[in-house]
């Protein structure tokens, strides 16, 4: 029974992520992603892991996900524009990235098979573990790593601003961006 | 009867491996970066499976620091690529060559 919920967890994931790489227009690429992440929130379910698949509907699948289709369609991109009208890479390249990536596909799959072959424990059915552990684990051991990730979030706050920062009228770069 | 722990490792290695495929094939930056996306979403079931079989509450901290860290790169990596495009008016990686690479 769960086996079956999870191969077709698993069937969704894939194709959402083929869906993302094949797509040509970005706009279904990301609707596609967020599948991904919905089917994950999911099987985050199956591990007994309910904290994060909260957290990665709201973070993943709602947040993160909204900023890049924001993103999309502020740049409203034809399909011209993006740069893949003359389509994937073609001979030698695309033959070489088939490779690449299905060596690197293969290996992890041997990885993974080895660990069916050697007979790691799979996932047990006691000692549900609850969000409460999972909270004391955050704050007693990782507690100045916890913090140390509330100042990355800050810098990355203030970077990005920084970065999309127009230097309009008023301030002393109006100038220099305006020409390039 | 549960999921064996192998089965989430290779699903996550197959998704690993279709967000590279995805970096090596498209010229959209911005799908190039939702295919990053991609490879950490794995690397994160990968994570919470191994976690869940060692029957450890570290692997689901780790998870929630990747996507602290996650959150943070989407920031700043659209706001490069907003930057990008009002310099360069493209989003082709091919184009862009504002280091002399």
């Amino acid at each position: 029974m769960a086996l079956a919920g999870f191969l077709l967890l698993a069937v969704l994931a894939v194709a959402g992520a083929l869906g993302v790489v094949l797509q040509r227009n970005a706009l279904y690429g990301a609707l596609t992603l967020v599948g991904v992440f919905a089917t994950t929130a999911i099987l985050y379910l199956m591990l007994s892991a309910p904290f994060l698949a909260a957290v990665q509907v709201m973070v993943y699948a709602g947040a993160i996900m909204v900023l890049f289709i924001f993103v999309i369609m502020l740049l409203s991109l034809r399909y011209e524009e993006s740069g893949e009208s003359e389509g994937v890479p073609r001979g030698a390249k695309r033959n070489l990235a088939v490779a690449l990536s299905s060596i690197l596909v293969a290996l992890l799959v041997l990885l993974g098979t080895g660990l069916v072959l050697t007979g790691r424990p799979g996932p047990s059915e006691g000692n549900m573990a609850s969000i409460r552990d999972l909270g004391l684990t955050l704050y007693q051991k990782y507690a100045f790593p916890f913090e140390l990730a509330s100042v990355l979030l800050l810098v990355a706050i203030v970077g990005a601003v920084a970065l999309t920062r127009r230097h309009g009228r008023g301030f002393e770069g109006s100038v220099a961006r305006e020409d390039t | 009867m549960p999921v064996p722990l192998a089965y989430f490792q290779i699903l996550a290695g197959v998704l690993f491996g279709i967000g590279v495929m995805g970096v090596l094939f498209r010229r959209n930056i911005l799908v190039i970066f939702m295919c990053v996306e991609l490879m950490l979403n794995a690397a994160n079931i990968s994570l919470v499976a191994f976690g869940r079989a060692l029957g450890s509450m570290d692997g689901q901290v780790v998870v929630l620091f990747a996507l602290a860290v996650a959150a943070a790169e989407v920031a700043v990596g659209l706001a490069i690529i907003i930057d990008l495009f009002r310099k360069r008016g493209t989003v082709d990686v091919n184009e862009v060559n504002l280091l002399r690479g």
